[in-house]
């Protein structure tokens, strides 16, 4: 929990100061982070079988 | 022991009658307990930093504005001076960060506390307009390091 409420003061921070260049980067890690994610469960879920779409 | 300050319990009781929740429904959907949310909207209970990211979560709220009610960060400037764009950006990383796996979720908080950290540094270095731009630097720095 001690993490999360550096990242809240972290995000309270940049916001404060206007470093919209940082919270940018931010998203798109987070961003990149769940688009890989989704990827990974789509590539690791096992195919339907045949009779199932039939 | 009443140690809440009484505008905390009435901006929340203001934020549920906006919703139409009742005091179970904070509780139920923000993970706390129906008696613990009933002694702070009483003022029996202080209200702590964790208990404000529930509240912040369960409302769909900034965490800072609502550690700011609370007392646990310092007033705001302005709503004016606070950059819309940055208020954007926050949230939206508030709604994208639940849906990653834990793992993915502390490196992007890690990485948070590092810009923030890098940020105040590098501005601190110098007073002229390039203090920004050194800073941006630095951060997109760490951020493709964290990337790798």
């Amino acid at each position: 929990m001690e993490l999360q409420a550096a990242f809240v003061e972290a995000l309270y921070q940049l916001m404060r100061t206007g470093a919209t260049g940082a919270l940018r980067d931010l998203l798109d890690l987070a961003l990149v982070a769940l688009v890989e994610t989704r990827l990974e469960r789509i590539f690791t879920e096992p195919e339907p079988s045949l009779h199932i779409i039939q | 022991m009443v140690t809440m300050d009484d505008s905390f319990v009435t901006w929340l009781i203001d934020e549920l009658e906006d919703r139409g929740w009742s005091q179970r429904e904070l509780a139920r959907r923000s993970g706390l307990s129906a008696t613990t949310v009933s002694q702070i909207l009483t003022g029996q209970r202080d209200v702590s930093p964790d208990v404000c990211l529930d509240f912040a979560r369960a409302l769909r709220l900034l965490p800072e504005d609502v550690l700011r009610r609370a007392g646990h960060l310092p007033p705001a400037r302005d709503e004016d001076d606070i950059d819309a764009e940055a208020r954007f950006l926050v949230q939206k990383l508030q709604d994208i960060l639940p849906l990653l796996p834990a793992e993915q979720q502390q490196r992007v908080m890690e990485t948070a506390v590092v810009l923030a950290e890098a940020y105040s540094a590098a501005a601190g270095v110098s007073e002229s307009n390039n203090g920004n731009k050194k800073a941006e630097d630095v951060s997109r720095n760490i951020y493709y390091t964290n990337r790798q």
